[in-house]
């Protein structure tokens, strides 16, 4: 009996070693599962940002988004693989490529006042991922009014022309399409609203969301078109911050 | 920007709101520029600030994977906030806030809760958000929104 479970263990052993692993055909992060599906897909040109995929039908030349990743795809992240705890005492600026790169996005809640939502991207086209880039956007609360900043960098690829970025408001009312509390068009530091980043940290002056009256939730969304060098030009899946809340006559404040 | 000076605000220094410790049943002052203006215009009578008070805080971290964790507040998030509450007061011609203190105004949580109130229904006049509007809007209107004695 001995020599039959023994024999059947290095079988089963034996086995694993040609059989496919389960673990490997599963993209293991929403950016990766994102990736196979617009590759998957007749996309002519594609971009995703975590799990969210914006992509041009090849066949019709139609914009279509979809989130293809659920928030149970893959491996769960760990703090580790985050890299959350190798962040230095320097600003945001030289820290932003130092959290948040497993292929997912990520919130920090630094205090009920500030919240850091960032996002991994990538981009191509049908003979697949042609650069990657990170996306960020910082909410600073203040009384009934928030306050926005955009964080862009280039991961790999070539550079990209930024030819619009927007940071716009809305009030989450559930099961209605949200209200638009602002739109503000993201500037780089010389006014100019088309500008090139790469491989550095590019971060924009501040911009100041309205004041909020009514009684409710509210998040703010970053969004805009891009165009790498050489190619064509793309349009960013939306990051949405966290949601923040502003009840009664209160100050809004991240719950 | 406009300076304090040209407004009808005490002159003051934030070294004024120093005390030994914390004052019992008080209320922390919220960490964003916007409180600490309103800090500033109360004075030291109704904001202490101290060394002793400061407690340990945390971070919390989700990720569009569903994973969720508290990890302690880093240097770096202690600049993060820094910087946005002397952002903030920068555009109020207010100094920067001293670093490493704990600040809580003297008065009850109901008490702070109806001074909000007030403070956001003075502000709900103007479209402007800009810090120094707030500083010059909450100044000329203190007897409406200050807490009563």
């Amino acid at each position: 009996m001995k020599r039959l479970v023994v024999a059947l263990v290095l079988v089963a052993i034996a086995w694993q070693g040609v059989a496919p692993v389960a673990a490997e055909t599963t993209p293991s992060t929403p950016l990766a599962a994102c990736e196979d599906a617009a590759l998957a897909g007749d996309y002519s040109s594609w971009v995703c940002l975590g799990g969210n995929l914006t992509g041009v039908d090849a066949s019709t030349g139609v914009l279509e988004s979809k989130t293809v990743a659920s928030s149970q795809v893959g491996e769960p992240v760990t703090r580790a693989r985050l890299g959350v705890s190798s962040l230095s005492s320097s600003t945001f600026d030289s820290d932003f490529d130092g959290w948040c790169e497993s292929g997912t996005i990520c919130t920090r809640r630094i205090t009920m006042y500030i919240s850091e939502t960032k996002g991994n991207a990538a981009w191509g086209d049908q003979s697949g991922v042609r650069g990657t880039f990170d996306v960020a956007l910082r909410t600073n609360l203040n009384g009934r009014s928030a306050r926005w900043t955009v964080y862009l960098t280039v991961d790999s690829g070539p550079s990209i022309l930024i030819n619009e970025q927007w940071v716009n408001c809305y009030e989450d009312l559930n099961y209605w399409l949200d209200n638009n509390c602002g739109q503000h068009r993201v500037k780089a530091q010389s006014g100019v609203t088309s500008w090139t980043i790469n491989y550095s940290v590019f971060k924009s002056p501040l911009l100041y969301g309205n004041r909020l009256e009514n009684s409710n939730k509210y998040y703010g969304q970053t969004s805009g078109r891009f165009t790498p060098s050489g190619f064509q030009t793309l349009v960013m899946s939306p990051l949405k911050s966290a949601e923040f809340e502003c009840w009664g006559t209160g100050n809004c404040v991240f719950p | 920007m406009l300076g304090h000076r040209e407004l009808c605000v005490p002159v003051t220094d934030w070294a004024d709101f120093l005390r030994p410790a914390l004052p019992t049943g008080g209320v922390e002052v919220p960490e964003n520029g916007h409180a600490f203006l309103v800090a500033w215009l109360l004075g030291p009578k109704r904001v202490h600030a101290s060394a002793s008070g400061a407690v340990r805080r945390f971070v919390e971290v989700t990720t569009s994977d569903g994973e969720r964790w508290a990890e302690p507040r880093t240097p770096y998030d202690q600049a993060v906030i820094d910087d946005s509450i002397n952002g903030y007061l920068a555009e109020a011609g207010i100094p920067p806030r001293p670093k490493r203190l704990a600040w809580a105004f003297t008065f009850s949580v109901d008490v702070e809760t109806e001074m909000w109130e007030r403070v956001n229904s003075v502000l709900k006049t103007a479209n402007d958000v800009m810090a120094d509007t707030h500083l010059r809007l909450l100044d000329l209107s203190r007897d409406q929104w200050e807490p009563r004695p």
